[in-house]
């Protein structure tokens, strides 16, 4: 596997946990944090 | 649609567009051209998929992680203007597959970069040579091909030397 390919297999990681994430709390009142660098 | 979701698509559509040049080139005999090493991730995938080929990379300056860097002897180091011009002797006509994205996140200046390397990347290439380019090319001696299965057009480029 390449760097090309983990790479874009971590970023379909990244994308698919917080579309899961988004829907898992959907019915809690809240606010949303961003930790880390933002690219 | 997010940052996130076009730069997959991007990157997606990237590989698919090697992978596909690496087999419409698998018959002819030569080498590779990446125009650009960056981080060296395409690099990366490059040599994984033509474990057999030799491969070239051209960059101005190299900041790309330690286990992507081709051997010192394969790194045509400095503006590719001038390594192009200079490459043409020791390269013209020899290069099956080569892969242009000087990705600067301006895709006027990509294109104008483009444009500018074209005249250079063309006498390098054998007839039937595969180019992969980010920036869209406009030149009489590249046809365009229809890229793969999944890839809606103008998202990457493929192009074969007439």
């Amino acid at each position: 596997m390449s760097r090309l390919d983990s790479f874009i297999r971590r970023l379909e990681a990244q994308r698919a946990c917080l579309n899961s994430a988004a829907e898992l709390t959907r019915h809690l009142d809240g606010v949303v944090l961003e930790l880390g660098p933002a690219e | 649609m997010s940052r996130l979701d076009s730069f997959i698509r991007r990157l997606e559509a990237q590989r698919a567009c090697l992978n596909s040049a690496a087999e419409l080139t698998r018959h002819l005999d030569g080498v590779v051209l990446e125009l650009g090493l960056g981080n060296g991730r395409t690099y990366d995938h490059l040599r994984s998929i033509l474990p057999e080929r030799e491969i070239y990379v051209c960059e101005r300056r190299v900041a790309a992680h330690p286990d992507c860097l081709p051997p010192p002897e394969r790194l045509l180091l400095g503006d590719m203007r001038e390594t192009l011009a200079e490459a043409r002797g020791r390269f013209g006509g020899r290069v099956v597959l080569a892969h242009l994205d000087v990705g600067t996140g301006d895709a006027a200046a990509n294109r104008a970069l483009a444009a500018a390397l074209t005249p250079l990347v063309v006498p390098l290439l054998c007839r039937g040579a595969v180019l992969v380019s980010d920036p869209p090319i406009d030149t009489a001696e590249l046809e365009s091909l229809p890229l793969p299965e999944g890839i809606p057009p103008g998202r990457y480029h493929l192009y074969r030397r007439v």
